[in-house]
């Protein structure tokens, strides 16, 4: 074991730890969104668009992210749409995501009971006011644990944009290893780096699931 | 752009292949994963300190980490320690320890997840532990973990895409050799994802056949 | 008040409701009884359009609710009370009466939350509301739902089994607010099975089976001396026949 190869890496190895923590943020930020979206439209209960999203989730949960970047990074140039490295993953990792965030929305907006949305009708209150005042609201409690069950996923799955060449964490340390020798050093390194964000994550995820049911044994 | 579909029929053996391999790979891991997911959840329940904590420690390593990483770990890594794998055992193996990971909490929330009563009830009726073990324990905790197994088992399925990245010719590393290869990109990769599709819908209806026939409705 | 002309509705070949036709009159306090399924629920329900219907026609105070655009209308007329409350858990009781105002009828904050200070006092709840929903007992809760709904200033109020989920002890505070609304002239249907209420304070009761109004008059008549068989029976059922009190029977007997 040389881990003084490492020390001397460390500024490069940082350096790519933080384009890791950026690609995370923004698909955290993307996924989220666009899995809203999915999932506020799926209450709309209009059956062609319900079919077209559902299609939407079921392909991106039922193909893995990798071929899905692939597909993103090959693909999208040939149609004249030109996508580098950064967007590629960012692109990839956001519809990934979003179908994942949009399933943990639906479960959340289908624990809620029925008689909240018809309480609020019975008050006068349209779509867009149940969903936004009184169903969203409770949805995100229940989704809260889950979603960050998710996001620890997209911090994990970044690493994927090694494949398509984009410098982050994972990429640093095979190049590195590539240059000086000493997978294990290397590998262990990032490892615990990324140990180190998604660890506190993960926990925090169950405690807040703890917390919902207080009826844990 | 034009498409080209009339080109993919002869492919369709290669990918076959392919999709073989990922369903090989799949089970392979699945299997590791099962046997060391089982220890690791023993080991979490234990009444010893120290097996806990490591396999807690191993748990969540594991399960807060890339599994690229571990893959790369396993190929790369291991060499440097006079440990020589090809590239399918090493990254089969790589995905069982990662699927041994989630095992550990799905089976341990199983166990978690057989009622108290039930517990209660074989007591009072002087089961021994054994027998508590075998007839209460077990069935109530593997019901009760079903569902997230067989969840686990589709993610595994999709993880094997990884293997590609340290050139394991399986379904997703096919793909993208036919694609650079032919620059049929849209064509092979949409039809990867049908391939994906089916094998996630047949292993999803064989593991809800199984659990059918594992679990009957009525002993519910 | 309502108009209902031979109303009907059906979930598939099951046929809950069948030409069901009935006037109500302003200030009237109408108590619905009948079996379990007998189509209480759906013919309540229909009335602020939680649920469509097949055939006939509904009017409520003049606006027609099979046109979409004087749903919103009926629906700020019509308050309604849940057997299970639904109350919003994620607001303060404040917040709960204080919402529909604010986005419905459009109220500034201060004129919502003086009307909800009113209300909740009222139903003498005026202490709780920084609370949530998951504080009170079952029979504050259900109190803080009718603040709810008469907040949006009502003309017809709607009471579906309001005190079926209550235990026992809770359902006279529920009944007495019930009664003194009755008292004040507001129009009401009431889904119920106190018979103690139906008898004291409705002035007409109608009794529903099989998706149909079956007996339709003023509670001593119909009570006392029930006349069509099926009436008979339920009664039977629920122990009336012997009872003259108006302790109220309450037999939990969820829709
Ligand atoms: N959404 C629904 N789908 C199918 N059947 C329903 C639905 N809602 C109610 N019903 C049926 O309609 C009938 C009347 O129900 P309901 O109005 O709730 O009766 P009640 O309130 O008198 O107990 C019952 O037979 C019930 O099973
Ligand atoms: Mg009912």
């Amino acid at each position: 074991m040389n881990f003084a190869l490492v020390w001397e890496a460390r500024w490069l190895i940082f350096d790519s730890f933080l384009v890791t923590l950026y690609l995370s943020a923004c698909a955290i930020v993307g996924g989220t969104v666009v899995g809203m979206i999915v999932a506020l439209l799926r209450q709309a209960g209009i059956r062609s668009l319900n079919l077209a999203l559902r299609a939407y989730v079921e392909l991106f949960r039922g193909t893995p992210l990798l071929m899905q970047l692939f597909f993103i990074y090959f693909g999208l140039p040939l149609v004249s749409i030109p996508v580098d490295r950064f967007w590629a993953a960012f692109i990839a990792l956001t519809c990934f995501t979003s179908a994942y965030v949009a399933e943990v929305f639906r479960s959340g907006i289908e624990a809620i009971p029925r008689g909240q949305s018809e309480a609020a009708t019975a008050l006068g209150m349209g779509f867009f006011h149940r969903f936004f005042w009184i169903i969203a609201p409770q949805a995100m409690r229940v989704s809260l644990p889950p979603l960050i069950g998710v996001y620890v996923s997209v911090i994990k799955d970044t690493s994927l944009a090694t494949v398509v060449g984009y410098n982050e964490l994972t990429r640093r340390a095979m190049e590195l290893m590539l240059r000086f020798g000493h997978p294990l050093e290397f590998f262990i390194t990032v490892a615990l780096l990324y140990f180190a964000i998604c660890y506190p994550i993960s926990k925090l995820s169950e405690a807040l699931e703890r917390k919902l049911t207080p009826t844990a044994r | 752009m034009a498409f080209h579909w009339t080109a993919i029929p002869r492919f369709i053996p290669q990918l076959l292949a392919g999709a073989q391999l990922t369903l090989l790979i799949t089970l392979a891991a699945m299997a590791l994963g099962i046997a060391i997911g089982a220890a690791m959840a023993a080991g979490r329940v234990s009444r010893f300190r120290v097996l806990r904590l490591l396999a807690g420690l191993y748990v969540e390593f594991i399960r807060n980490t890339p599994a690229l990483l571990q893959i790369f770990i396993l190929f790369f890594g291991m060499p440097s320690l006079g440990l020589r794998m090809s590239a399918v055992t090493a990254g089969s193996i790589a995905l069982g320890l990662n699927a041994s990971a989630y095992l550990a909490e799905i089976f341990r929330a199983g166990l978690n997840g057989v009622p108290a009563g039930s517990r209660e009830a074989a007591i009072a009726l002087s089961f021994s532990r054994l027998h508590m073990l075998a007839y209460v324990t077990t069935p109530l905790a593997m019901r009760a973990a079903w569902p997230a197994f067989c969840n686990l088992v589709i993610s595994i399925l999709l993880a094997s895409s990884l293997l590609s990245a340290i050139s394991v010719y399986e379904l997703t590393g096919i793909t993208n050799d036919i694609s650079t290869k032919t620059f049929l990109t849209f064509e092979v990769y949409s039809i990867a994802a049908l391939f994906y599709v089916a094998l996630n819908i047949a292993v999803s209806l064989l593991l809800a056949l199984t659990g059918r026939l594992l679990f009957p409705p009525q002993s519910r | 008040m309502i108009e209902v002309k031979g109303v009907s509705k059906s979930y598939g070949a099951h046929e809950v409701l069948r030409q069901v036709s009935l006037e109500v009159e302003p200030g009237q306090v109408v108590a619905i009884i009948g079996p379990s399924g007998s189509g209480k629920s759906t013919f309540l329900r229909m009335l602020n359009g939680l649920e469509g219907f097949n055939g006939g026609s509904i009017r409520i105070d003049g606006h027609d609710l099979s046109v979409p655009r004087e749903l919103q209308q009926v629906r700020r007329q019509v308050g309604m009370v849940f057997q299970q409350f639904n109350l919003f858990p994620h607001l303060t009781v404040g917040r709960n009466v204080t919402i529909a105002q604010r986005l419905v009828l459009k109220e500034s904050k201060a004129a919502a939350e003086k009307r909800a200070r009113r209300l909740l006092d009222r139903v003498e709840l005026s202490e709780k509301w920084g609370s949530y929903p998951s504080q009170l007992s079952g029979g504050q809760q259900q109190r803080v739902a009718i603040a709810r709904a008469l907040a949006m200033e009502p003309k017809v109020m709607l009471f579906d089994e309001a005190t079926s989920a209550l235990d026992p002890e809770l359902v006279g505070e529920v009944l007495d607010v019930m009664r003194s609304l009755a008292s004040e002239g507001m129009t009401m249907l009431v889904v119920t099975h106190e018979m103690g209420f139906a008898r004291n304070v409705a002035d007409r009761v109608l009794f529903m089976d099989g998706g149909r109004i079956v007996a339709d008059g003023p509670p001593g008549r119909l009570l006392d001396n029930p006349e069509d068989e099926r009436l008979i029976q339920f009664l039977r059922r629920i122990g009336n026949h012997e009872r003259s009190d108006p302790t109220p029977v309450s037999g939990a007997q969820p829709a």
